[in-house]
């Protein structure tokens, strides 16, 4: 069955179909919460509220774009939300350790990470650092964006991103050695 | 590797993080949507019938005030309107006032020095020149007439009057809230104010 057939009937609350379009999309999904939040539970917590969401306004998407995509907006913001309301999204910036940071030095790799590889390394980074990495580097989002969305300023997210880079260089290199 | 590839890596490799939820979170997905849409369901829907007779009655009501509005308004300009017409006996002849006024009276005096015997008075009163002179409704059954040295309205009975001008004498008349006055003589005088 196809996206759009599945959902048509989720509009007419077919609960076959919703069932058949969680279990097509909640893996990847999940995958995405679990790069945000570290805990399981957690993340698994963020999946039901934002899959309720995507039945609950599944009539509003336009079917001009990607449904996936469209779910995972849905799920990057869910999973903001709880950060926010958990009050682990804390965007402190070190200034010291900025300024340590040798810019010039490029991310280098000796072997090719696997997917549980990259989750374990996002893992080790602390939650703001992690969430603007997320969303600079996987889901594309420009820093004014991701200032907006997180409500701090443009360099402060631009900073979190070099810090952020700093601690995976330390962890790649740990992996490397 | 240089930067932009490992962040490409990452961006591939994130892609096939897939991680399987526990059955039990659909489950509690599962309990969240069937709450949902039994919500949904006992949303009483508002049955067509009583839609129909709420926007009829809606109807009428702005029928209603726009009707109203209209008849004020109408009234309004009605009352800021010029609100008599003149009608003057001269060399032996009604004649009627100059301007837009007259266009609007039909005016003939078949008979040259006497109208007599005024059959029917559909409008609410007539005001003479320097004197008054008023005629109320029929249906009031009381007429006022006041005697001037050009006019005299003499009451026959209660539906006739005799209607005597002199040279020179002028009528004014006032305009109704309908904008109409119609005046009918037996000998074939008959002058109307229409409504504009």
């Amino acid at each position: 069955m196809t996206d759009y057939e599945l959902i048509e009937r989720c509009c007419q609350q077919d609960a076959k179909a919703q069932r058949f379009l969680y279990e097509r999309y909640a893996p990847k999904m999940l995958g995405v919460c679990r790069r945000y939040i570290s805990s399981r539970e957690d993340a698994e917590d963020v999946l039901v509220e934002a899959m309720f969401k995507v039945f609950d306004n599944i009539q509003a998407f336009q079917s001009a774009g990607s449904f996936e995509g469209w779910i995972r907006r849905i799920v990057v913001n869910e999973a903001l939300m709880f950060l926010r309301k958990k009050r682990l999204l804390t965007v402190d910036t070190d200034g010291s350790e900025l300024n340590s940071i040798d810019h010039a030095t490029p991310l280098s790799i000796e072997h090719e990470l696997a997917a549980k590889e990259i989750l374990q390394l996002l893992e080790h980074l602390p939650t703001g650092y992690r969430t603007v990495f997320n969303l600079y580097v996987i889901e594309g989002y420009k820093h004014i964006e991701i200032a907006e969305m997180l409500h701090i300023s443009i360099n402060t997210s631009k900073s979190q991103l070099i810090l952020a880079k700093e601690r995976m260089r330390r962890e790649l290199e740990k992996l490397n050695s | 590797m240089e930067e932009k590839d490992l962040f490409d890596l990452f961006r591939e490799e994130s892609k096939n993080l897939v991680e399987h939820p526990q059955a039990e979170t659909w489950h509690r997905l599962e309990k969240r949507l069937v709450s949902s849409r039994k919500k949904r369901q006992q949303r009483k829907p508002v049955s067509t019938h009583w839609l129909v007779v709420a926007a009829t009655i809606l109807l009428i009501i702005i029928v209603g005030v726009v009707s109203w509005v209209v008849t004020r308004e109408h009234e309004a300009i009605l009352r800021g309107q010029k609100q008599f017409a003149e009608l003057q006996f001269l060399q032996g002849k009604w004649s009627a006032s100059e301007g837009k006024m007259s266009d609007e009276l039909i005016f003939d005096a078949k008979d040259s020095t006497l109208l007599r015997g005024i059959k029917t008075l559909t409008f609410k009163e007539i005001l003479v020149k320097k004197d008054t002179l008023w005629i109320q409704n029929k249906g009031k059954q009381s007429v006022f007439i006041y005697k001037n040295q050009h006019f005299t309205l003499k009451k026959v009975d209660n539906q006739t009057f005799v209607f005597l001008a002199s040279e020179g004498s002028t009528i004014r008349l006032r305009k109704s809230m309908e904008g109409r006055f119609t005046l009918s003589f037996d000998e074939g005088v008959i002058f109307v104010y229409k409504k504009m």
